[in-house]
């Protein structure tokens, strides 16, 4: 019964997501536009950002810290391609988080579908995420790594990485709406998410036990299967049976993000 | 007044809850067994109504009797606790300034997300725009971000939007008093296009006078409960009294209030009349000991008060039409004003007068004995002195206050009150400014020679 229940709410939602889908455009664009409004260069620091970032804890990991991958393509394309998939992530759950305290304007005293807020800031990051991934094409076309029909794969692990962060999204969305706390706490969680997270540092190292663990981290499927795509030239199939631990955590985390979601929005206007 | 009605307000009640905490909310929201962790306030209590397509029903009522509440409900932006609204068509509602109106954008891209938040498609929206930035009328602003817009810029905006997107339901909450009178009049001059073209308006409005102008249907809600439906000139009257007595005339609105009794006849108005030489007798008898005027339903505890106090005004009274201390007045009746004199010293010629002045402070008309070529009789110290100025109240709907003054001379003010007393003058004709002057219309038929020559 709650079963047929759920996949009635999913469908009703994919409908309204499609019914507004302009919308969800629109303010994602002015999502974007906002935060570089007043600026000279404006959007083009969406990408200088998180490269001058990249080409930093390159720097550092490469010749600070001397950490270097025995074997395969150059640490610099390991570090970006991985880095990439992590900064949509972060981008997406963050302003995610704050989708509804930073769209007060459509809160208050105006019909208005909230759930699509967390999507409209997961869709500005993926905006800014695709330049960073044609960045990373040039890159590799530059440094001679041939391209492949494996890039397509990317946009599988996009996808997985998206249906993720909807789910904590809401979650994050509505409680931080009645407590703000939960916004500093992500901020200070997302720190200790990056660091467990192998994307400065070669999983090669790792002993079968630990590896174990690490592998528990949804965004550890998301950020191998990055490079899996782009630089390893690895089938789909490579890191099963890991697909099917992040569909299920991914699942629980969706119904119980679109749960707490919908118990707490009538709340919203009150306490805004 | 025909057709299906628009709007369908079946048995609504709201019931808020009220925490103690922001905690204790979230444990509620959150608790799996569904426990308690609030208070309860009724917002609504079992309202019904409908209306029909091309009504504008004005909603008036004092703050927190739940007109917003209501408002909100029928714009689907809060659910009713109880009860069944149903809504035929598309809705704009206007129910804050700023709501759905992002700071940051400019005045032209807010237009845009409007439109798109309300259904039309781009083509749509481009094609309204020009309209819709002449109707605004916000000049070079229109390119800026909307926070730099003075409240009035950012109204003007809001509802030129809000009449272009094309409603058949326009839901409008007390934001039309931002703009400036040249704005609000053009307003209302499209709500007659949207009446014609069989659209719904309604609207919260404190400005009683403007609910029999511009409406068919007048609603008085009053602590969650609808007492009135009806004449919008009825219910902007009863307002009146709600506001100046501060609850239910209940004489005259229980026979209203579920439209089956009888609205008063010459009996009741013979009944009141004679009630009310009552009052006066027992005006005139009261000591004069105190300084009563405050005791008046009328009385603006705001008013400014000044002289030598050789004569002071120690209480006043109105009787409009049998009716003492009203709390609106029909334009054009003559009212009296009853007003009490104690002399603390001997003054041969006393002079009294009068001024009425609007809420603005513009002085409108004042008046005083003298100017009447009346002489009020020599008083000497300890006289008490009761006297009555009859004013035919030909002002225009609106507030209006009114001042009291005795004096020696005009350089010699013994008391004068200020504002002492807030009138509300109601009217169902239209016309713009301070009076109502009784123009009479003819169309004259040319001479057939003067039209050849």
């Amino acid at each position: 019964m709650s079963q047929r229940l759920n996949g009635y709410r999913a469908a009703a939602f994919a409908t309204k997501l499609y019914a507004n889908r302009r919308l969800i455009w629109q303010l994602a664009v002015h999502n974007l536009r906002s935060r570089y409004a007043s600026t000279l260069v404006g959007s083009v620091w969406a990408v200088i950002n998180p490269a001058i970032t990249i080409a930093v804890f390159w720097f550092v990991s490469a010749y600070g810290l001397r950490i270097s991958f025995e074997h395969g393509p150059p640490y610099f394309l390991v570090l970006f391609s991985g880095f990439i998939p992590w900064m949509a992530f972060s981008d997406a759950l963050t302003g995610g988080a704050n989708s509804v305290l930073s769209h007060q304007y459509l809160v208050k005293k105006i019909a208005f579908p909230l759930e699509i807020l967390p999507i409209v800031n997961i869709v500005s990051a993926i905006i800014v995420h695709l330049f960073l991934v044609a960045l990373l094409i040039v890159i590799l076309l530059v440094s001679g790594v041939p391209a492949t029909l494996h890039y397509l794969q990317a946009t599988y692990f996009l996808l997985a990485m998206v249906a993720f962060t909807i789910g904590v999204a809401w979650l994050l969305a509505a409680l931080n709406v009645l407590s703000r706390d939960v916004g500093q706490a992500l901020s200070a969680f997302m720190t200790v998410w990056f660091w467990v997270t192998p994307i400065l540092w070669p999983i090669e190292n790792l002993s079968p036990r630990m590896l174990r663990v690490i592998e528990l981290n949804p965004l550890f499927y998301v950020v191998q299967g990055y490079r899996n795509a782009f630089l390893y030239g690895l089938p789909l199939s490579a890191l099963w049976p890991l697909d099917v631990y992040f569909w299920a955590v991914t699942a629980v985390m969706l119904f119980f993000g679109a749960h707490v979601f919908r118990r707490l929005k009538p709340h919203f206007a009150d306490v805004m | 007044m025909s057709g299906e009605p628009t709007i369908v307000v079946q048995d609504v009640t709201k019931k808020y809850r009220l925490f103690a905490s922001k905690r204790d909310r979230m444990r509620e929201a959150l608790d799996p067994f569904r426990r308690t962790y609030h208070r309860e306030f009724w917002a609504l209590k079992n309202v019904s109504f409908t209306v029909s397509r091309g009504q504008t029903v004005g909603i008036l009522g004092m703050n927190g009797s739940g007109k917003s509440t209501l408002l909100q409900i029928i714009a689907s932006v809060l659910q009713p606790t109880s009860g069944l609204v149903r809504v035929n068509g598309k809705v704009a509602a206007l129910l804050e300034l700023g709501a759905g109106f992002n700071p940051d954008l400019t005045g032209r891209e807010n237009v845009m997300l409007n439109g798109t938040i309300m259904g039309l498609s781009r083509e749509q929206i481009l094609a309204k725009l020009p309209e819709i930035e002449a109707f605004a009328d916000v000049g070079e602003f229109f390119e800026q971000p909307m926070k730099t817009y003075s409240s009035g810029m950012f109204m003007r905006v809001a509802f030129s939007t809000a009449l272009y997107v094309d409603p058949e339901v326009l839901i409008i909450d007390e934001a039309l008093s931002v703009g400036d009178a040249k704005f609000q009049e053009k307003c209302f001059r499209r709500f007659r296009s949207f009446q014609e073209a069989g659209k719904t308006i309604l609207f919260v409005t404190h400005d009683r006078s403007a609910v029999p102008r511009h409406c068919n249907l007048g609603m008085l809600l009053h602590r969650g409960e609808l007492i009135k439906t009806g004449d919008p000139a009825e219910v902007a009257d009863m307002y009146g009294e709600l506001l100046t007595v501060g609850q239910l005339p209940i004489s005259r609105s229980r026979c209203f209030a579920d439209g089956s009794g009888t609205p008063p006849g010459t009996d009741d108005e013979e009944k009141s009349a004679a009630a009310a030489s009552e009052l006066v007798r027992a005006f005139m008898d009261a000591p004069p000991t105190e300084d009563r005027c405050p005791r008046n339903p009328t009385y603006n505890p705001y008013e400014r008060r000044f002289g030598n106090k050789t004569a002071e005004i120690v209480d006043y009274m109105i009787v409009d039409r049998g009716a003492v201390n009203p709390g609106s007045i029909r334009s054009d009746t003559t009212i009296d004003i009853f007003f009490k004199v104690v002399y603390r010293q001997k003054i041969e010629a006393p002079i009294v007068g009068a001024v009425f002045s609007s809420k603005e402070g513009v002085l409108v008309y004042g008046v005083q004995t003298d100017w009447l070529s009346r002489r009020p009789l020599p008083a000497k110290a300890g006289d008490v002195r009761v006297y009555r100025l009859s004013v035919k109240m030909t002002l225009a709907a609106g507030d209006w206050f009114l001042q009291l003054a005795a004096a020696e001379s005009t350089a010699d003010i013994c008391d004068c009150r200020t504002s002492m007393a807030h009138l509300f003058v109601t009217d169902r004709r239209q016309y713009i400014g301070l009076a109502n002057l009784q123009t009479e219309f003819e169309e004259l038929d040319l001479l057939p020679t003067t039209a050849i020559g």
